[in-house]
């Protein structure tokens, strides 16, 4: 049965945007400079600077978020939940109102995350050689942000969570969109969830992979990505469900593909990406010229943004006018496991807005033959349908459809 | 699609120690040997610590067991690795750890500084690189995913595989379930362990070969995996998964394995599944016509 997937709600969290409304402008403006994490000492690396949000902040932040949306909370998070998933529950505490779901109805609902690591092995591993591991010893499993999620908003349905590198969060999309689509629950929340850790910052720059600067996609000069944290969460229902609520779809998610490209660890070939391109408009019953915006993974590595060029091309290519391609990494960072379902929200933003992001930092860009929303550039996307990619280490490939909804048009 | 699915093939590593402690098991350096290792059991990791240091650095135990494993299952099946290259089959794994190099990085990082985290390791310091390895190696080019989650983990990697099959991305799909004991994960578990006389985790692994009936090349019937689904556990749905030793995230795909590997005639819509799984999976199987579990 094919039943459809609505997004009816969003939320997010990072550096720059403490809710969606600050996110849609980040997306308009550009975000601020990066600069140094306050989780880490991170001066004795190579590249020094990133996209990380305060965990201080972020605790004040979600304090308020539990007192304000008190009427759907099923428990409290302890202190180490909270710490954990601090950034998952402020998106997911945003999307779930901005849905507009009730207590009764929120239980129902299931969960699928992704996350680079996840839990708190990392603080675990730290205070066996301090102290005692009891006060972490609930949340230490990798993928902890699902549970405490589920814990604390009292979700009854399927819950899973996902940690396959940099497609992380659209592969718990696709793991949404197909629990829906199959009929075992009605309502999803999915997304990604990410603190800021110091071994991903250092293995990054131990690959060379980060700038020391900015993040420039698709720019001549781009040497890298600069690594951001937080979490972005979509609330996905099924269409009767939502129209019998009284919801208003944002957009539909039409399609997915997934394919592996079995080529290198950390250096992508376009096979693999083409053909999750491919699969996905297969998926949405859409043609390669009916796509007016894509929203690229743009890591900006000189590697990166090469093979993902060259993908683009192969399934864009005889059909004029291209889309308008972009990528938000140079506005939040690189959010890793997140960075799929962040960038989701973004898609989703510039259906419903009509702009497409703007890339702040590119200022020469690369020959890629698609146009570039670059600042005082036209960023006008012309119609209603966009894709999303997302690419991983290991060969991993993650795309997605997503069409504006007429409602969401006319109003 | 209307193909039937199959399970064409399966396979399982456990711990051949019937004690639940491994007496002169390594401790890990970094301060794990503070609660032992008791209550743990070990997979045979002989051949993998026999390597040369610079092969066994290019390795990690959980890719290299799965890598070796693949080629057991295509032999036990009758296949061949150009059968499962390209785009039409796929990889999933399940485990509630994960891989330790994601923490052993870390731990690195403490000791070393920089200097200790390296390209390589790094590149291998995800959840998803035993997959990602091994389909680099077989030339598997579908979907592949790492669930990491909690005792469903591998039953959550079954369901995806379900759907990559029933959508048509796939033909066939591995699906492996597998628990890596080292530090800090092993010093996590002993402590648990400790605090619960009689509690006793396992290493393992599990490989699962689902694939279209009509590609299957088969001497003897095959138990045909008749639907998995995602929600609240059932009152009516039996409890197949507790077993003497915790296999966490591997349990599920384990008491699949023991269900279809030792066939005994159950009752119609027997169900497998975990009861201490906050989402429960329930996987339906019928074997030569009559439904077991």
């Amino acid at each position: 049965m094919d039943r459809r997937v609505a997004i009816t709600g969003m939320g997010v969290i990072t550096r720059d945007a403490p809710d969606l409304d600050a996110f849609r402008q980040v997306l308009g403006q550009g975000g601020n400079p990066p600069g140094l994490p306050c989780q880490f000492d991170s001066t004795a690396f190579r590249s020094k600077l990133g996209y990380p949000t305060d965990p201080e902040k972020t605790a004040r932040l979600l304090d308020a978020a539990l007192r304000r949306h008190g009427e759907v909370l099923a428990a409290q998070p302890s202190d180490a939940e909270a710490a954990c998933a601090a950034n998952g529950l402020l998106a997911a505490l945003d999307a779930v109102a901005r849905a507009g779901l009730d207590a009764a109805t929120l239980r129902g609902a299931g969960c699928a995350i992704g996350t680079t690591s996840g839990g708190m092995m990392d603080s675990f591993a730290d205070l066996m050689e301090t102290d005692s591991p009891d006060a972490l010893a609930q949340v230490v499993a990798p993928a902890s942000a699902v549970d405490i999620l589920a814990r604390v908003l009292g979700l009854s349905g399927p819950l899973c969570s996902f940690s396959c590198a940099c497609i992380s969060s659209l592969a718990a999309l696709s793991y949404a969109f197909a629990r829906i689509r199959s009929g075992d629950v009605d309502i999803m929340l999915a997304g990604g969830s990410d603190r800021m850790r110091e071994a991903d910052f250092a293995g990054f720059n131990a690959l060379r992979a980060m700038d020391r600067d900015s993040c420039r996609p698709f720019d001549e000069t781009r040497n890298g990505m600069m690594i951001g944290d937080g979490a972005a969460i979509l609330v996905l229902e099924e269409e009767q469900a939502a129209r019998a609520r009284g919801a208003t779809p944002l957009a539909w998610l039409s399609g997915m593909g997934l394919a592996t490209d079995s080529h290198h660890i950390t250096s992508p070939n376009p096979h693999g990406l083409t053909r999750a391109m491919q699969q996905a408009l297969a998926q949405a019953r859409r043609a390669p010229g009916d796509i007016d915006y894509v929203n690229c993974h743009g890591t900006a590595t000189p590697l990166n943004d090469v093979a993902e060029a060259e993908a683009l091309r192969a399934v864009f290519g005889s059909h004029r006018p291209r889309p308008m391609i972009s990528s938000t990494k140079g506005s939040t960072g690189h959010l890793l496991g997140t960075a799929g379902a962040i960038e989701t929200v973004a898609t989703v933003l510039a259906l419903q807005t009509g702009d497409a992001p703007v890339m702040t930092t590119t200022h020469t860009p690369l020959e890629t033959g698609f146009p570039l929303p670059l600042s005082g550039a036209d960023r006008r996307i012309g119609g209603r349908i966009a894709m999303k990619n997302s690419l991983g280490f290991g060969g991993l490939n993650a795309s997605l459809i997503l069409e504006r909804c007429p409602e969401t048009e006319a109003r | 699609m209307s193909d039937t699915i199959i399970i064409s093939g399966s396979i399982a590593d456990l711990p051949q120690t019937a004690s639940p402690t491994v007496a002169g098991y390594p401790a890990a350096t970094d301060g794990q040997t503070a609660f032992g290792f008791s209550g743990l059991q070990f997979l045979d990791h002989t051949d993998f610590d026999a390597l040369p240091a610079r092969q066994r650095g290019r390795l990690t135990r959980p890719y290299a067991r799965l890598s070796q494993m693949i080629s057991r299952l295509l032999a036990q099946t009758g296949l061949s690795p150009s059968d499962i290259a390209g785009q039409r089959t796929g990889l999933v794994s399940g485990s509630m750890f994960g891989c330790s190099q994601v923490y052993e990085i870390h731990a690195r990082l403490r000791h070393l500084g920089p200097r200790g985290v390296d390209a390589i390791r790094f590149a291998q310091a995800t959840h998803s690189y035993p997959i990602s390895a091994c389909a680099i190696d077989f030339q598997i080019q579908g979907p592949c995913f790492a669930v990491v989650n909690t005792q469903a983990a591998s039953l959550q990697a079954l369901l995806c595989a379900w759907d990559w099959l029933r959508d048509g991305r796939c033909d066939r799909v591995l699906v492996a379930a597998y628990e890596d004991f080292t530090a800090p994960v092993s010093t996590h578990l002993a402590h648990r362990a400790r605090a619960t006389p009689g509690l006793v985790f396992g290493e393992s692994m599990v490989l699962v070969m689902l694939e279209r009936d009509s590609l299957a090349t088969r001497a003897k019937s095959a138990p045909v995996l008749l639907d998995v689904a995602a929600g609240q556990p059932t009152d009516s749905a039996r409890a197949c998964g507790t077993m003497a030793v915790d296999h966490l995230g591997a349990e599920g795909l384990l008491a699949l394995h023991r269900s279809i590997s030792i066939p005994e005639p159950a009752p119609d819509g027997a169900q497998i599944r975990l009861p201490a799984c906050p989402a429960g999976i329930a996987v339906t199987l019928a074997f030569n016509a009559m439904e077991l579990c």
